[in-house]
Protein backbone atom coordinates (compact mmCIF):
# COMPACT_ATOMS: atom_id res chain seq x y z
CA UNK A 1 0.00 0.00 0.00
CA UNK A 2 1.24 3.59 -0.96
CA UNK A 3 0.67 6.70 1.32
CA UNK A 4 -0.59 9.41 -0.56
CA UNK A 5 -0.87 13.16 0.75
CA UNK A 6 -3.25 15.05 -0.54
CA UNK A 7 -3.46 18.89 -0.32
CA UNK A 8 -6.88 19.94 1.38
CA UNK A 9 -9.19 22.15 -1.12
CA UNK A 10 -9.55 22.47 -4.61
CA UNK A 11 -6.85 20.07 -5.48
CA UNK A 12 -8.21 17.13 -3.34
CA UNK A 13 -11.33 16.46 -4.50
CA UNK A 14 -10.24 16.41 -8.01
CA UNK A 15 -7.24 14.42 -7.15
CA UNK A 16 -9.45 11.60 -5.40
CA UNK A 17 -11.52 11.80 -8.86
CA UNK A 18 -8.25 11.11 -10.79
CA UNK A 19 -7.45 8.32 -9.00
CA UNK A 20 -10.94 6.58 -8.91
CA UNK A 21 -10.14 6.94 -12.74
CA UNK A 22 -7.12 5.79 -12.36
CA UNK A 23 -8.98 2.74 -10.74
CA UNK A 24 -8.31 3.78 -7.07
CA UNK A 25 -11.66 4.34 -5.70
CA UNK A 26 -12.43 5.19 -1.83
CA UNK A 27 -14.14 2.55 0.08
CA UNK A 28 -17.85 3.48 -0.45
CA UNK A 29 -18.35 4.48 3.34
CA UNK A 30 -15.24 6.94 3.22
CA UNK A 31 -15.99 8.10 -0.03
CA UNK A 32 -17.70 11.13 1.55
CA UNK A 33 -16.50 10.75 4.93
CA UNK A 34 -14.50 14.07 6.68
CA UNK A 35 -11.79 11.41 8.11
CA UNK A 36 -7.63 12.53 7.52
CA UNK A 37 -6.87 9.16 6.72
CA UNK A 38 -8.98 7.42 4.14
CA UNK A 39 -8.43 4.34 1.79
CA UNK A 40 -9.21 2.64 -1.09
CA UNK A 41 -11.64 -0.26 -1.89
CA UNK A 42 -8.84 -2.55 -3.09
CA UNK A 43 -5.97 -1.39 -0.26
CA UNK A 44 -3.94 -0.03 -2.69
CA UNK A 45 -3.51 3.45 -1.48
CA UNK A 46 -4.29 5.19 1.70
CA UNK A 47 -5.17 9.23 1.28
CA UNK A 48 -3.86 11.80 3.97
CA UNK A 49 -6.10 14.98 4.18
CA UNK A 50 -3.44 17.18 5.09
CA UNK A 51 -3.31 21.63 4.44
CA UNK A 52 -1.24 22.22 1.02
CA UNK A 53 1.99 23.44 2.33
CA UNK A 54 2.59 20.18 4.48
CA UNK A 55 2.26 17.82 1.55
CA UNK A 56 5.70 17.97 0.56
CA UNK A 57 6.65 17.87 4.37
CA UNK A 58 5.04 14.67 4.62
CA UNK A 59 6.25 13.19 1.35
CA UNK A 60 9.98 14.69 2.02
CA UNK A 61 9.72 12.29 5.79
CA UNK A 62 8.59 9.74 3.82
CA UNK A 63 5.64 9.16 6.24
CA UNK A 64 3.67 9.50 2.43
CA UNK A 65 5.26 8.27 -0.57
CA UNK A 66 3.16 10.34 -3.32
CA UNK A 67 2.02 13.55 -2.72
CA UNK A 68 -0.51 15.78 -4.90
CA UNK A 69 0.16 19.69 -4.36
CA UNK A 70 0.05 22.99 -5.98
CA UNK A 71 3.44 24.03 -8.00
CA UNK A 72 2.85 27.26 -6.58
CA UNK A 73 3.43 25.40 -2.93
CA UNK A 74 6.21 23.86 -3.82
CA UNK A 75 8.11 26.94 -5.41
CA UNK A 76 7.67 28.84 -1.62
CA UNK A 77 9.16 25.22 0.34
CA UNK A 78 12.02 24.14 -2.48
CA UNK A 79 11.44 20.25 -0.39
CA UNK A 80 14.15 17.97 -1.33
CA UNK A 81 11.04 15.29 -3.48
CA UNK A 82 10.48 13.89 -7.29
CA UNK A 83 7.73 15.95 -9.44
CA UNK A 84 7.42 13.61 -12.18
CA UNK A 85 4.29 14.61 -13.44
CA UNK A 86 2.21 17.64 -13.69
CA UNK A 87 -1.69 17.15 -13.52
CA UNK A 88 -2.77 19.93 -15.15
CA UNK A 89 -5.77 20.74 -13.05
CA UNK A 90 -5.78 23.87 -10.12
CA UNK A 91 -4.04 26.45 -12.84
CA UNK A 92 -3.16 29.92 -11.38
CA UNK A 93 -0.78 32.05 -11.92
CA UNK A 94 1.59 33.45 -9.19
CA UNK A 95 1.89 37.17 -10.03
CA UNK A 96 3.44 40.34 -8.83
CA UNK A 97 0.23 43.22 -8.65
CA UNK A 98 -0.65 46.58 -7.34
CA UNK A 99 -2.83 49.29 -7.06
CA UNK A 100 -4.64 50.15 -10.85
CA UNK A 101 -2.02 53.37 -12.51
CA UNK A 102 0.33 52.99 -10.10
CA UNK A 103 3.99 53.16 -11.18
CA UNK A 104 5.92 50.19 -11.61
CA UNK A 105 8.95 48.98 -10.04
CA UNK A 106 11.78 51.58 -11.19
CA UNK A 107 9.58 54.71 -10.49
CA UNK A 108 9.43 54.03 -6.78
CA UNK A 109 12.03 55.26 -4.84
CA UNK A 110 13.44 52.59 -2.78
CA UNK A 111 11.78 51.21 0.22
CA UNK A 112 9.28 49.22 -1.62
CA UNK A 113 6.94 47.44 0.20
CA UNK A 114 5.43 43.89 -1.00
CA UNK A 115 2.91 41.91 1.05
CA UNK A 116 3.07 38.17 0.50
CA UNK A 117 1.84 34.58 1.71
CA UNK A 118 4.62 33.28 -0.36
CA UNK A 119 8.02 35.00 1.21
CA UNK A 120 10.09 32.66 -0.48
CA UNK A 121 9.06 33.27 -3.87
CA UNK A 122 8.65 36.87 -3.91
CA UNK A 123 11.97 37.36 -2.27
CA UNK A 124 14.07 35.10 -5.06
CA UNK A 125 11.59 36.90 -7.80
CA UNK A 126 12.98 41.00 -6.39
CA UNK A 127 16.61 39.44 -5.68
CA UNK A 128 16.57 38.24 -9.35
CA UNK A 129 15.35 41.55 -10.59
CA UNK A 130 18.69 43.17 -8.57
CA UNK A 131 15.48 45.52 -6.73
CA UNK A 132 15.37 46.30 -2.69
CA UNK A 133 12.16 45.41 -1.37
CA UNK A 134 11.11 44.74 1.56
CA UNK A 135 9.04 41.04 1.93
CA UNK A 136 5.91 41.22 4.14
CA UNK A 137 4.82 37.97 5.32
CA UNK A 138 1.55 37.17 5.72
CA UNK A 139 -1.19 34.43 5.88
CA UNK A 140 -4.24 35.60 4.26
CA UNK A 141 -6.34 38.57 2.48
CA UNK A 142 -3.27 39.95 1.02
CA UNK A 143 -5.34 41.88 -1.35
CA UNK A 144 -6.01 44.19 1.37
CA UNK A 145 -2.33 45.56 1.93
CA UNK A 146 -2.27 48.30 -0.83
CA UNK A 147 -5.40 49.99 0.02
CA UNK A 148 -4.55 50.06 3.96
CA UNK A 149 -0.61 51.25 2.94
CA UNK A 150 1.20 47.99 4.46
CA UNK A 151 2.79 47.85 0.94
CA UNK A 152 2.50 48.84 -2.45
CA UNK A 153 2.57 45.49 -4.01
CA UNK A 154 1.80 41.96 -3.29
CA UNK A 155 2.96 38.64 -4.18
CA UNK A 156 0.02 36.44 -4.43
CA UNK A 157 -1.52 33.53 -7.05
CA UNK A 158 -4.66 34.48 -9.11
CA UNK A 159 -7.68 31.79 -10.65
CA UNK A 160 -9.70 34.51 -12.20
CA UNK A 161 -8.56 37.71 -11.34
CA UNK A 162 -11.67 38.39 -9.76
CA UNK A 163 -10.83 39.23 -5.83
CA UNK A 164 -7.58 41.52 -7.24
CA UNK A 165 -10.26 43.38 -9.14
CA UNK A 166 -12.53 43.98 -6.81
CA UNK A 167 -9.94 45.30 -4.15
CA UNK A 168 -8.40 47.80 -7.31
CA UNK A 169 -5.03 45.92 -8.09
CA UNK A 170 -4.06 44.87 -11.55
CA UNK A 171 -1.51 42.29 -12.28
CA UNK A 172 1.77 43.96 -12.92
CA UNK A 173 4.28 41.03 -13.69
CA UNK A 174 3.73 37.12 -13.53
CA UNK A 175 6.64 35.39 -11.71
CA UNK A 176 5.12 31.59 -12.77
CA UNK A 177 2.72 29.56 -13.79
CA UNK A 178 0.91 26.84 -11.26
CA UNK A 179 -0.88 23.66 -11.42
CA UNK A 180 -1.22 20.42 -9.44
CA UNK A 181 1.84 18.69 -9.12
CA UNK A 182 2.30 15.13 -8.10
CA UNK A 183 5.23 14.47 -5.88
CA UNK A 184 7.62 11.32 -4.81
CA UNK A 185 9.82 10.57 -1.82
CA UNK A 186 12.80 9.94 -2.64
CA UNK A 187 14.05 7.15 -0.85
CA UNK A 188 10.32 5.37 -2.23
CA UNK A 189 11.22 6.38 -5.83
CA UNK A 190 14.06 3.83 -5.55
CA UNK A 191 12.51 1.45 -2.80
CA UNK A 192 8.80 0.80 -4.31
CA UNK A 193 10.04 2.00 -8.03
CA UNK A 194 7.27 -0.56 -9.63
CA UNK A 195 4.63 0.60 -7.46
CA UNK A 196 5.20 4.40 -7.94
CA UNK A 197 5.67 3.77 -11.07
CA UNK A 198 2.92 1.69 -11.61
CA UNK A 199 0.60 4.70 -10.58
CA UNK A 200 2.23 7.62 -12.29
CA UNK A 201 1.76 5.60 -15.41
CA UNK A 202 -1.44 5.07 -14.28
CA UNK A 203 -2.47 8.72 -13.19
CA UNK A 204 -0.57 9.88 -16.44
CA UNK A 205 -3.28 7.82 -18.36
CA UNK A 206 -6.31 8.92 -16.51
CA UNK A 207 -5.42 12.77 -16.98
CA UNK A 208 -4.69 12.31 -20.54
CA UNK A 209 -7.97 10.19 -21.07
CA UNK A 210 -9.99 13.37 -19.29
CA UNK A 211 -8.05 16.44 -21.28
CA UNK A 212 -9.16 14.07 -24.55
CA UNK A 213 -12.77 14.18 -23.51
CA UNK A 214 -12.80 18.08 -22.58
CA UNK B 1 13.35 1.94 40.06
CA UNK B 2 13.37 5.61 41.38
CA UNK B 3 10.25 7.53 39.74
CA UNK B 4 10.89 11.26 39.20
CA UNK B 5 8.32 13.60 40.99
CA UNK B 6 5.61 14.70 38.57
CA UNK B 7 4.99 17.99 37.63
CA UNK B 8 8.24 19.23 37.68
CA UNK B 9 9.81 21.30 34.82
CA UNK B 10 13.31 22.93 34.20
CA UNK B 11 13.38 26.89 34.44
CA UNK B 12 11.66 28.85 31.91
CA UNK B 13 15.28 30.30 30.77
CA UNK B 14 16.20 26.62 29.42
CA UNK B 15 16.81 26.23 25.56
CA UNK B 16 18.47 23.71 23.19
CA UNK B 17 19.51 25.44 19.98
CA UNK B 18 17.50 24.26 17.20
CA UNK B 19 19.06 21.14 14.69
CA UNK B 20 20.57 20.03 17.94
CA UNK B 21 20.03 17.43 20.33
CA UNK B 22 21.60 15.60 23.56
CA UNK B 23 21.97 12.00 23.78
CA UNK B 24 21.04 10.38 27.19
CA UNK B 25 22.64 6.77 28.11
CA UNK B 26 20.28 4.93 26.37
CA UNK B 27 20.30 7.25 22.85
CA UNK B 28 24.21 7.04 23.29
CA UNK B 29 24.31 3.35 23.72
CA UNK B 30 22.64 2.92 20.37
CA UNK B 31 24.73 5.27 18.38
CA UNK B 32 27.54 4.33 19.87
CA UNK B 33 26.87 0.66 19.14
CA UNK B 34 26.17 2.21 15.29
CA UNK B 35 29.85 3.89 15.26
CA UNK B 36 31.69 0.57 17.06
CA UNK B 37 30.01 -1.72 14.21
CA UNK B 38 31.19 0.24 11.47
CA UNK B 39 34.61 1.18 12.54
CA UNK B 40 35.11 -2.69 13.18
CA UNK B 41 34.15 -2.95 9.31
CA UNK B 42 36.34 -0.21 8.89
CA UNK B 43 39.23 -1.15 10.26
CA UNK B 44 39.08 -4.95 8.89
CA UNK B 45 39.01 -3.45 5.65
CA UNK B 46 42.41 -2.10 6.26
CA UNK B 47 41.19 1.82 6.81
CA UNK B 48 42.67 3.86 9.34
CA UNK B 49 41.18 6.69 11.63
CA UNK B 50 41.92 10.47 10.52
CA UNK B 51 41.12 13.18 13.18
CA UNK B 52 40.94 16.15 11.54
CA UNK B 53 39.71 19.99 13.25
CA UNK B 54 36.23 20.92 14.22
CA UNK B 55 36.93 24.07 12.80
CA UNK B 56 38.67 25.17 9.99
CA UNK B 57 39.06 27.95 7.70
CA UNK B 58 36.11 28.66 5.37
CA UNK B 59 38.05 28.83 2.59
CA UNK B 60 39.70 25.68 2.96
CA UNK B 61 36.73 23.87 4.20
CA UNK B 62 34.88 25.20 0.79
CA UNK B 63 37.34 23.70 -1.62
CA UNK B 64 35.80 21.37 -4.40
CA UNK B 65 31.81 21.70 -2.71
CA UNK B 66 29.19 23.00 -4.16
CA UNK B 67 26.94 26.08 -3.37
CA UNK B 68 24.76 24.78 -1.07
CA UNK B 69 27.21 23.02 1.03
CA UNK B 70 29.46 26.29 1.05
CA UNK B 71 26.65 28.52 2.26
CA UNK B 72 25.46 25.70 5.01
CA UNK B 73 28.55 26.71 6.67
CA UNK B 74 28.53 28.42 10.07
CA UNK B 75 30.84 31.23 10.35
CA UNK B 76 33.49 32.18 13.21
CA UNK B 77 35.92 34.89 13.01
CA UNK B 78 39.26 34.29 14.49
CA UNK B 79 39.54 37.67 15.78
CA UNK B 80 42.31 39.07 13.37
CA UNK B 81 39.22 38.78 10.26
CA UNK B 82 39.91 35.81 9.11
CA UNK B 83 36.75 33.71 8.51
CA UNK B 84 36.65 30.19 10.55
CA UNK B 85 33.93 27.78 9.88
CA UNK B 86 32.50 24.31 11.30
CA UNK B 87 33.39 21.84 8.66
CA UNK B 88 30.15 20.67 7.07
CA UNK B 89 32.02 17.58 5.61
CA UNK B 90 34.39 15.68 6.16
CA UNK B 91 35.86 14.91 2.28
CA UNK B 92 37.86 18.08 2.12
CA UNK B 93 39.56 17.74 5.36
CA UNK B 94 41.19 14.31 4.99
CA UNK B 95 41.60 15.19 1.34
CA UNK B 96 43.86 17.57 2.77
CA UNK B 97 45.46 15.32 5.42
CA UNK B 98 46.22 13.38 2.35
CA UNK B 99 48.01 16.31 0.45
CA UNK B 100 49.95 17.63 3.44
CA UNK B 101 50.72 15.19 6.30
CA UNK B 102 50.20 12.12 4.20
CA UNK B 103 51.64 13.66 0.65
CA UNK B 104 54.71 11.08 0.93
CA UNK B 105 52.49 7.75 2.13
CA UNK B 106 52.71 4.71 0.23
CA UNK B 107 49.75 4.58 -2.04
CA UNK B 108 46.75 3.40 -1.75
CA UNK B 109 45.88 5.30 1.22
CA UNK B 110 42.53 3.84 3.27
CA UNK B 111 41.03 6.74 5.60
CA UNK B 112 37.88 6.39 7.68
CA UNK B 113 36.39 8.73 10.30
CA UNK B 114 33.47 9.45 12.78
CA UNK B 115 33.19 13.02 13.48
CA UNK B 116 29.83 15.60 13.40
CA UNK B 117 29.20 17.98 10.74
CA UNK B 118 27.71 21.25 11.47
CA UNK B 119 25.13 22.68 8.78
CA UNK B 120 23.12 25.64 8.49
CA UNK B 121 20.14 23.57 7.25
CA UNK B 122 16.57 24.92 7.46
CA UNK B 123 15.38 22.80 10.76
CA UNK B 124 11.79 22.77 9.27
CA UNK B 125 12.42 20.35 7.22
CA UNK B 126 13.74 18.17 10.12
CA UNK B 127 17.06 18.36 9.24
CA UNK B 128 19.57 18.54 11.92
CA UNK B 129 22.37 21.06 12.39
CA UNK B 130 24.93 18.82 13.52
CA UNK B 131 24.74 15.51 13.04
CA UNK B 132 27.51 12.76 12.74
CA UNK B 133 29.03 11.13 9.40
CA UNK B 134 31.03 7.95 9.30
CA UNK B 135 32.74 7.08 6.25
CA UNK B 136 35.59 5.43 4.61
CA UNK B 137 37.63 7.47 1.45
CA UNK B 138 40.04 5.11 -0.78
CA UNK B 139 43.40 7.22 -1.83
CA UNK B 140 45.06 6.25 -5.20
CA UNK B 141 42.89 3.58 -6.63
CA UNK B 142 41.46 4.49 -10.26
CA UNK B 143 40.10 0.75 -11.45
CA UNK B 144 36.89 -0.35 -11.17
CA UNK B 145 38.03 -2.91 -7.74
CA UNK B 146 38.79 0.37 -6.06
CA UNK B 147 35.05 1.22 -6.54
CA UNK B 148 33.80 -2.16 -5.60
CA UNK B 149 36.24 -2.04 -2.44
CA UNK B 150 33.82 0.81 -1.17
CA UNK B 151 30.64 -0.48 -2.35
CA UNK B 152 31.11 -3.74 -0.57
CA UNK B 153 32.14 -1.96 2.68
CA UNK B 154 29.54 0.12 2.45
CA UNK B 155 26.98 -3.18 2.18
CA UNK B 156 28.94 -4.88 4.85
CA UNK B 157 28.56 -2.25 6.84
CA UNK B 158 24.86 -2.50 6.73
CA UNK B 159 25.00 -6.16 7.67
CA UNK B 160 27.24 -5.41 10.48
CA UNK B 161 24.11 -3.24 12.32
CA UNK B 162 21.56 -6.04 11.03
CA UNK B 163 19.66 -4.05 8.40
CA UNK B 164 19.26 -6.96 5.42
CA UNK B 165 16.78 -5.40 3.45
CA UNK B 166 18.86 -2.32 1.37
CA UNK B 167 19.11 -1.04 -1.72
CA UNK B 168 22.01 0.66 -3.58
CA UNK B 169 21.15 3.00 -6.31
CA UNK B 170 24.27 2.86 -8.44
CA UNK B 171 24.65 5.25 -11.09
CA UNK B 172 27.71 6.86 -13.40
CA UNK B 173 27.13 10.24 -14.18
CA UNK B 174 29.64 9.99 -17.33
CA UNK B 175 26.99 9.01 -19.46
CA UNK B 176 24.36 11.91 -18.93
CA UNK B 177 27.65 14.29 -19.03
CA UNK B 178 28.38 12.49 -22.52
CA UNK B 179 25.26 12.75 -23.96
CA UNK B 180 24.66 16.79 -22.75
CA UNK B 181 28.49 17.29 -24.20
CA UNK B 182 27.56 15.98 -27.55
CA UNK B 183 24.54 17.68 -27.26
CA UNK B 184 26.56 21.16 -27.05
CA UNK B 185 24.34 21.80 -23.77
CA UNK B 186 26.38 24.23 -21.76
CA UNK B 187 25.15 27.43 -19.70
CA UNK B 188 21.82 28.50 -18.08
CA UNK B 189 20.31 25.44 -20.68
CA UNK B 190 22.62 23.11 -19.42
CA UNK B 191 21.55 24.12 -16.05
CA UNK B 192 17.82 23.73 -16.25
CA UNK B 193 18.44 20.03 -17.78
CA UNK B 194 19.82 19.01 -14.93
CA UNK B 195 17.47 20.55 -12.15
CA UNK B 196 14.37 18.21 -14.06
CA UNK B 197 16.22 15.41 -14.25
CA UNK B 198 16.95 15.71 -10.61
CA UNK B 199 13.07 16.53 -10.26
CA UNK B 200 12.31 13.75 -12.25
CA UNK B 201 10.00 16.50 -13.36
CA UNK B 202 9.41 15.01 -17.31
CA UNK B 203 7.12 18.01 -18.31
CA UNK B 204 10.14 20.26 -17.46
CA UNK B 205 12.97 18.27 -18.74
CA UNK B 206 11.33 18.15 -22.27
CA UNK B 207 10.85 22.13 -22.20
CA UNK B 208 13.90 22.24 -21.30
CA UNK B 209 15.24 19.97 -24.00
CA UNK B 210 13.47 21.89 -26.39
CA UNK B 211 14.97 25.54 -25.13
CA UNK B 212 18.33 24.24 -25.76
CA UNK B 213 17.52 23.07 -29.12
CA UNK B 214 18.56 19.46 -28.73
CA UNK B 215 18.03 17.04 -31.67
CA UNK B 216 15.12 14.92 -31.17
CA UNK B 217 17.32 11.91 -31.16
CA UNK B 218 19.53 12.68 -28.41
CA UNK B 219 16.90 14.35 -26.74
CA UNK B 220 14.93 11.15 -26.86
CA UNK B 221 18.34 8.45 -25.77
CA UNK B 222 18.76 11.52 -22.89
CA UNK B 223 15.00 11.12 -21.72
CA UNK B 224 15.10 6.76 -21.69
CA UNK B 225 18.35 6.74 -19.94
CA UNK B 226 17.37 9.17 -17.26
CA UNK B 227 14.20 6.86 -16.52
CA UNK B 228 16.45 3.69 -16.62
CA UNK B 229 16.17 1.55 -13.53
CA UNK B 230 17.59 -1.98 -13.17
CA UNK B 231 20.25 -5.18 -12.10
CA UNK B 232 22.50 -5.80 -14.97
CA UNK B 233 20.03 -5.76 -17.96
CA UNK B 234 19.65 -1.76 -17.09
CA UNK B 235 23.28 -1.96 -18.53
CA UNK B 236 22.28 -3.35 -21.88
CA UNK B 237 19.75 -1.19 -22.18
CA UNK B 238 21.98 1.58 -22.18
CA UNK B 239 24.72 -0.05 -24.76
CA UNK B 240 23.40 2.44 -27.62
CA UNK B 241 25.02 5.17 -26.15
CA UNK B 242 28.29 3.68 -26.20
CA UNK B 243 29.39 5.56 -29.73
CA UNK B 244 29.59 8.84 -27.49
CA UNK B 245 33.13 9.87 -26.05
CA UNK B 246 33.06 9.37 -22.51
CA UNK B 247 30.13 7.06 -22.29
CA UNK B 248 31.79 3.83 -23.86
CA UNK B 249 34.29 4.06 -20.45
CA UNK B 250 31.50 4.48 -18.12
CA UNK B 251 29.61 1.52 -19.38
CA UNK B 252 32.80 -0.23 -19.51
CA UNK B 253 33.54 0.45 -15.70
CA UNK B 254 29.85 -0.38 -14.25
CA UNK B 255 29.89 -3.93 -16.68
CA UNK B 256 33.28 -4.57 -14.54
CA UNK B 257 31.98 -3.11 -11.24
CA UNK B 258 28.83 -5.42 -11.71
CA UNK B 259 31.45 -8.62 -12.04
CA UNK B 260 32.42 -7.28 -8.55
CA UNK B 261 28.95 -7.14 -6.95
CA UNK B 262 27.52 -10.70 -8.67
CA UNK B 263 30.86 -11.95 -7.25
CA UNK B 264 30.52 -10.64 -3.88
CA UNK B 265 26.41 -11.85 -3.84
CA UNK B 266 24.90 -8.65 -3.72
CA UNK B 267 23.62 -8.02 -7.06
CA UNK B 268 20.07 -8.41 -5.08
CA UNK B 269 21.13 -5.53 -3.19
CA UNK B 270 22.42 -3.16 -6.09
CA UNK B 271 19.87 -1.29 -8.72
CA UNK B 272 21.23 0.66 -11.60
CA UNK B 273 20.24 3.98 -11.72
CA UNK B 274 20.75 6.51 -14.44
CA UNK B 275 18.37 8.95 -13.46
CA UNK B 276 20.55 11.30 -10.56
CA UNK B 277 22.76 13.93 -11.31
CA UNK B 278 23.69 15.04 -7.46
CA UNK B 279 26.54 16.00 -7.09
CA UNK B 280 27.27 16.42 -10.67
CA UNK B 281 29.75 18.91 -9.98
CA UNK B 282 31.68 17.04 -7.69
CA UNK B 283 31.52 13.18 -8.45
CA UNK B 284 33.72 12.32 -12.03
CA UNK B 285 32.67 8.33 -12.06
CA UNK B 286 30.46 6.00 -10.14
CA UNK B 287 28.22 7.89 -7.64
CA UNK B 288 25.92 5.45 -5.24
CA UNK B 289 23.16 6.45 -2.68
CA UNK B 290 21.78 3.87 -0.18
CA UNK B 291 18.24 3.22 0.72
CA UNK B 292 15.96 1.19 2.96
CA UNK B 293 12.60 0.87 3.21
CA UNK B 294 10.74 3.05 5.83
CA UNK B 295 13.26 5.42 5.72
CA UNK B 296 12.42 8.50 3.94
CA UNK B 297 15.86 9.65 3.12
CA UNK B 298 19.05 7.92 1.82
CA UNK B 299 21.23 6.36 4.57
CA UNK B 300 23.98 6.88 2.92
CA UNK B 301 26.26 8.07 -0.63
CA UNK B 302 29.27 8.08 -2.21
CA UNK B 303 31.46 8.23 -5.76
CA UNK B 304 34.99 8.59 -7.18
CA UNK B 305 36.22 12.16 -7.25
CA UNK B 306 39.31 12.37 -9.07
CA UNK B 307 39.88 15.76 -9.08
CA UNK B 308 39.52 16.89 -5.45
CA UNK B 309 43.15 16.33 -4.86
CA UNK B 310 44.22 18.51 -7.89
CA UNK B 311 43.14 21.10 -5.95
CA UNK B 312 46.08 20.61 -3.97
CA UNK B 313 48.49 20.06 -7.05
CA UNK B 314 48.37 16.51 -6.62
CA UNK B 315 47.18 14.06 -9.46
CA UNK B 316 45.05 11.21 -7.46
CA UNK B 317 42.19 9.16 -7.87
CA UNK B 318 39.56 8.82 -4.79
CA UNK B 319 36.37 6.68 -4.36
CA UNK B 320 34.46 7.18 -0.62
CA UNK B 321 31.56 7.15 0.84
CA UNK B 322 29.50 7.93 4.34
CA UNK B 323 27.03 7.66 6.61
CA UNK B 324 24.62 9.81 8.32
CA UNK B 325 24.65 7.78 11.90
CA UNK B 326 21.23 9.10 12.48
CA UNK B 327 19.76 8.07 9.41
CA UNK B 328 20.86 4.41 10.77
CA UNK B 329 19.63 4.90 14.46
CA UNK B 330 16.26 6.21 12.75
CA UNK B 331 16.43 3.18 10.50
CA UNK B 332 17.42 0.86 14.08
CA UNK B 333 14.22 2.31 16.16
CA UNK B 334 11.80 1.70 13.33
CA UNK B 335 13.11 -1.85 12.74
CA UNK B 336 13.28 -2.03 16.74
CA UNK B 337 16.71 -3.10 16.86
CA UNK B 338 17.78 -3.43 20.40
CA UNK B 339 20.93 -2.67 22.02
CA UNK B 340 21.23 -4.59 24.76
CA UNK B 341 22.72 -2.51 28.13
CA UNK B 342 25.54 -4.60 29.99
CA UNK B 343 24.28 -6.58 33.25
CA UNK B 344 24.46 -4.34 36.01
CA UNK B 345 24.89 -5.69 39.45
CA UNK B 346 24.35 -3.64 42.54
CA UNK B 347 27.03 -4.22 45.19
CA UNK B 348 26.11 -3.76 48.59
CA UNK B 349 28.15 -1.85 50.85
CA UNK B 350 26.99 -3.47 54.15
CA UNK B 351 29.25 -6.10 54.11
CA UNK B 352 32.27 -3.74 54.46
CA UNK B 353 34.47 -0.99 52.44
CA UNK B 354 37.19 -3.59 51.27
CA UNK B 355 34.92 -6.96 50.60
CA UNK B 356 32.56 -4.39 48.28
CA UNK B 357 35.34 -3.14 46.25
CA UNK B 358 36.97 -6.94 45.98
CA UNK B 359 33.20 -8.14 44.80
CA UNK B 360 32.84 -5.19 42.48
CA UNK B 361 36.32 -5.80 40.78
CA UNK B 362 35.64 -9.34 40.01
CA UNK B 363 32.16 -8.66 38.69
CA UNK B 364 33.32 -6.08 36.35
CA UNK B 365 36.64 -8.35 35.49
CA UNK B 366 33.75 -10.86 33.97
CA UNK B 367 32.78 -7.90 31.91
CA UNK B 368 29.59 -7.06 33.77
CA UNK B 369 28.63 -3.57 35.58
CA UNK B 370 28.99 -3.18 39.22
CA UNK B 371 27.39 -0.48 41.05
CA UNK B 372 28.25 0.52 44.60
CA UNK B 373 25.07 0.80 46.60
CA UNK B 374 25.09 3.05 49.46
CA UNK B 375 21.93 2.38 51.07
CA UNK B 376 18.01 2.84 49.96
CA UNK B 377 18.13 5.33 47.17
CA UNK B 378 18.01 9.10 48.22
CA UNK B 379 14.18 10.90 48.28
CA UNK B 380 14.17 13.87 45.35
CA UNK B 381 13.07 17.47 46.81
CA UNK B 382 10.13 18.57 44.94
Amino acid sequence: MLTVALAKGRLEEEAIRLFARAGARLKPSEARSRALVRETADGSLRFLSVKPADVATYVEHGIADLGVVGLDVLAEREPDVYQPLDLGFGRCRMVVAGPEGSPWLHRYEGGLRVCTKYPGIARRYFEGLGYPVEIIELTGSVELAPRVGLAELIVDVVETGGTLKANGLVVAAEIMKSSARVVVNRASHKVRLDEVRLWLGRLRKAGRAKAGRA
Amino acid sequence: MKRRPIGVRPPSWVRLPEGTTSYTPADARRKAHVESSLRQVFEGWGYGQAITPTFDFAEQLGVGLGAELRESMMRLSDGSGRALALRVDLTTPVARLVATRMREAPLPIRLYYIENVFRMEEVHRGRRREFWQAGVELFGGAGAGADAEVLILAAESLQSLGLREFQINLGHLGLIRAILDHMGIDGTERTWVLEAIDRKDETALAAALRAARAPARHAASLRRLVGLVGRHEALKAARPLRTLPGAREALARLEELWGWIADAGLERHVALDFGEVRGMDYYTGVNFEIFAPGVGAALGAGGRYDRLLAHYDMDMPAVGCAFTVEALLGWMERAGVQVAAPRRVGIDMSVGRCAALREAASVRARGQVATLEFGPPARRKR
